[in-house]
């Protein structure tokens, strides 16, 4: 399931110069959750998907998107 | 306060104190009922005192998570969530499968039901379970991607 989600999350992340740890922090996450989510071992919930694209200020659909 | 960080720190102690514990559990069984060695004798006593010490770090951070997170496992961040389930999940695999094993080994074998007391079998379930709990944890809790 979660190998059909693509992210951008690490691009967006680098693009504010941010590290993980800091961007958990915004978030209200572990720095393990961020880890994952990039790296497509963990599928987050809505929520946190809400959470990171209102963070970054873009659409959802620009973070997550299905791997078709 | 249960912040993310106090939480990760919680169910780290927590699966440490259960390899511990369960590592003890399982020595101590193989030590009452099979062997009686030195060396085993010794490892159960060194595994007790690791065990007391692993429970004591626990217990100190437990004070920093919410009583959700000890009563109902409920942890707030979702990755712990997640590798909490998984390990509940692993455990419950590994315990009926060797319960089933067993219960289908003790039918075409009776006599190994004599020779099995309920006491050691007891203490090498636990065991088992807590350990197939802590080491799924343990592995998805693994430094990387720093």
């Amino acid at each position: 399931m979660s190998n059909e989600l693509d992210n951008n999350l690490a691009k967006l992340r680098s693009k504010k110069k941010l590290s993980q740890e800091q961007l958990a922090k915004q978030i209200g996450v572990s720095r393990k959750t961020i880890s994952t989510v990039e790296t497509g071992r963990f599928t987050p919930s809505v929520v946190i998907a809400l959470k990171l694209a209102r963070y970054f200020e873009v659409p959802v659909e620009k973070i997550f998107e299905l791997d078709e | 306060m249960s912040t993310p960080i106090n939480e990760q720190t919680y169910l780290k102690r927590n699966a440490l104190a259960c390899v511990v514990l369960g590592a003890l559990y399982i020595a101590d069984a193989i030590y009452n009922h099979l062997t009686s060695s030195v060396g085993l004798k010794y490892l159960t006593f060194g595994l007790f005192v690791a065990s007391i010490i692993f429970i004591a770090l626990v217990l100190q951070s437990l004070s920093k998570v919410s009583k959700r997170v000890f009563l109902f496992s409920n942890f707030e961040d979702e990755y712990l969530n997640h590798i909490h389930n998984t390990g509940y999940k692993y455990a419950f695999s590994l315990i009926a499968t060797f319960l089933v094993l067993v219960s289908i080994t003790t039918n075409i074998f009776p006599h190994l039901s004599e020779w099995l007391l309920v006491r050691e079998f007891s203490k090498f379930s636990a065991g088992l379970m807590f350990i197939s709990y802590s080491l799924p944890i343990l592995y998805l809790l693994r430094a990387d991607d720093e």
